[in-house]
């Protein structure tokens, strides 16, 4: 019993070794170099009512990389699953799916989750996203590794305005559509 | 020519029938909307370019019987006698949800007093996962606003249909499932007919004034 306890002790304790270096790692290349791996920005969400089952997060993910790198797996302490997903509207019919197989982030481009579109879902939240409390949240990625990025709350005034905001700049939010969507 | 000239006499006296009749039919539906005292167009509110598309929506919505948030059983008569906003949507749905709820609780509360006897209502697309409970806390910030409807998906599902509202349960991979659903905002008169519709993406300036023409009708 005990070895069998302690093996994947020992396992999530080198897991998070690793992923911390990779982490460090990552944001050395990527602030010094801007020659590999991915950077996050602008990552947020909204503040959800207390019977939402899910949340809303967005971000930024530039690749300063010389291959595509893919999104492959986020995972958050308060989200029992996180998923990436789109959202398109059909006339005036709300479209939500899930993306397969990872988001493809494009070598030298940038991809915007921005409302509107896609989206991070986290869903089987143990508690609500509240407002001015930042949340944490591990982003896969297949050649970058592990980033732990911080989710800025935003009030649902604050997430309005940011909405309009995202209004005003379609041209970067469609420019990076015509890559994910290949 | 004697029989053309029967044929083509038939043909006119037929032809003065047909617009008798359709005129008799055109002043009847005239005199019973004026009746009511409202505008003769069925769609009054609608400007061109709005996001929320009403071109083929029905103007009554079916009978119905269902449940609200609070528990209580809830039919169309609620929607009799005030003018009434209704939204479709489900707790699983991270942006345009919350984001409409909020846009129409903020545009209610900036109506003040001219806010009159206006109700609204958020009616759950996806009943099987939104119990009253769900529902009625998930609304909790704009309670004050909006009421909540669910009940069987099956009543829910004609609902939505008989309101031109497309809900669709969407099986996903992983033994989960999504509902699509038509994000309108649907604004009825005092009779429960049909008079407009916005959605989150229009000019809040528009709707406020959308919300007010259904108040003046």
């Amino acid at each position: 019993m005990k070895t069998n306890m302690t093996a994947p002790v020992t396992g999530l304790t080198m897991g998070l070794a690793m992923s911390l270096t990779l982490v460090t790692a990552a944001t050395a290349f990527g602030e010094d170099m801007h020659q590999h791996g991915v950077m996050i920005s602008d990552a947020w969400s909204r503040e959800t009512t207390p019977g939402a089952r899910v949340g809303g997060g967005y971000l930024t993910i530039t690749n300063h990389g010389m291959k595509d790198d893919r999104l492959v797996a986020v995972a958050a302490a308060h989200a029992g699953k996180v998923e990436v997903h789109t959202m398109t509207m059909k006339d005036d019919v709300v479209v939500m799916r899930p993306v397969e197989n990872g988001l493809t982030i494009p070598a030298g481009d940038a991809v915007k989750l921005a409302p509107g579109g896609e989206h991070l879902m986290f869903m089987k939240l143990s508690h609500p996203h509240v407002a001015d409390e930042p949340f944490e949240a591990t982003l896969s990625f297949e050649h970058a590794g592990e980033k732990v990025v911080v989710f800025d709350v935003l009030s649902m005034r604050e997430s309005m305005a940011r909405m309009v905001d995202t209004d005003d700049h379609h041209d970067s939010t469609d420019h990076s559509k015509e890559h994910h969507n290949q | 020519m004697k029989t053309f000239r029967i044929i083509l006499w038939s043909a006119v006296g037929l032809a003065v029938v047909v617009v008798l009749a359709l005129f008799w039919t055109t002043s009847q539906q005239r005199s019973s909307t004026a009746q009511t005292g409202l505008l003769s167009n069925p769609i009054p509110l609608e400007q061109p370019g709005d996001g929320a598309s009403s071109g083929n929506r029905p103007m009554n919505g079916s009978p119905f019987s269902l449940i609200e948030a609070n528990g209580e059983p809830i039919t169309e008569a609620a929607f009799a006698g005030r003018p009434t906003v209704l939204f479709f949507g489900f707790t699983y749905c991270p942006e345009i949800c919350p984001v409409s709820l909020y846009m129409l609780s903020t545009l209610i509360d900036d109506l003040g007093d001219e806010r009159g006897d206006l109700q609204a209502f958020f009616i759950s697309v996806d009943p099987e996962r939104d119990t009253p409970e769900v529902v009625q806390s998930y609304i909790s910030p704009f309670a004050h606003n909006i009421r909540g409807i669910t009940g069987d998906l099956a009543s829910i599902e004609a609902l939505a249909a008989s309101w031109g509202i497309f809900v669709e349960k969407v099986p996903l991979d992983d033994g989960d499932y999504t509902v699509d659903h038509g994000a309108s905002i649907l604004l009825l008169d005092r009779q429960g007919r049909f008079r407009g519709a916005f959605d989150h993406r229009d000019n809040p300036v528009i709707a406020s004034e959308k919300l007010k023409l259904i108040l003046a009708l």
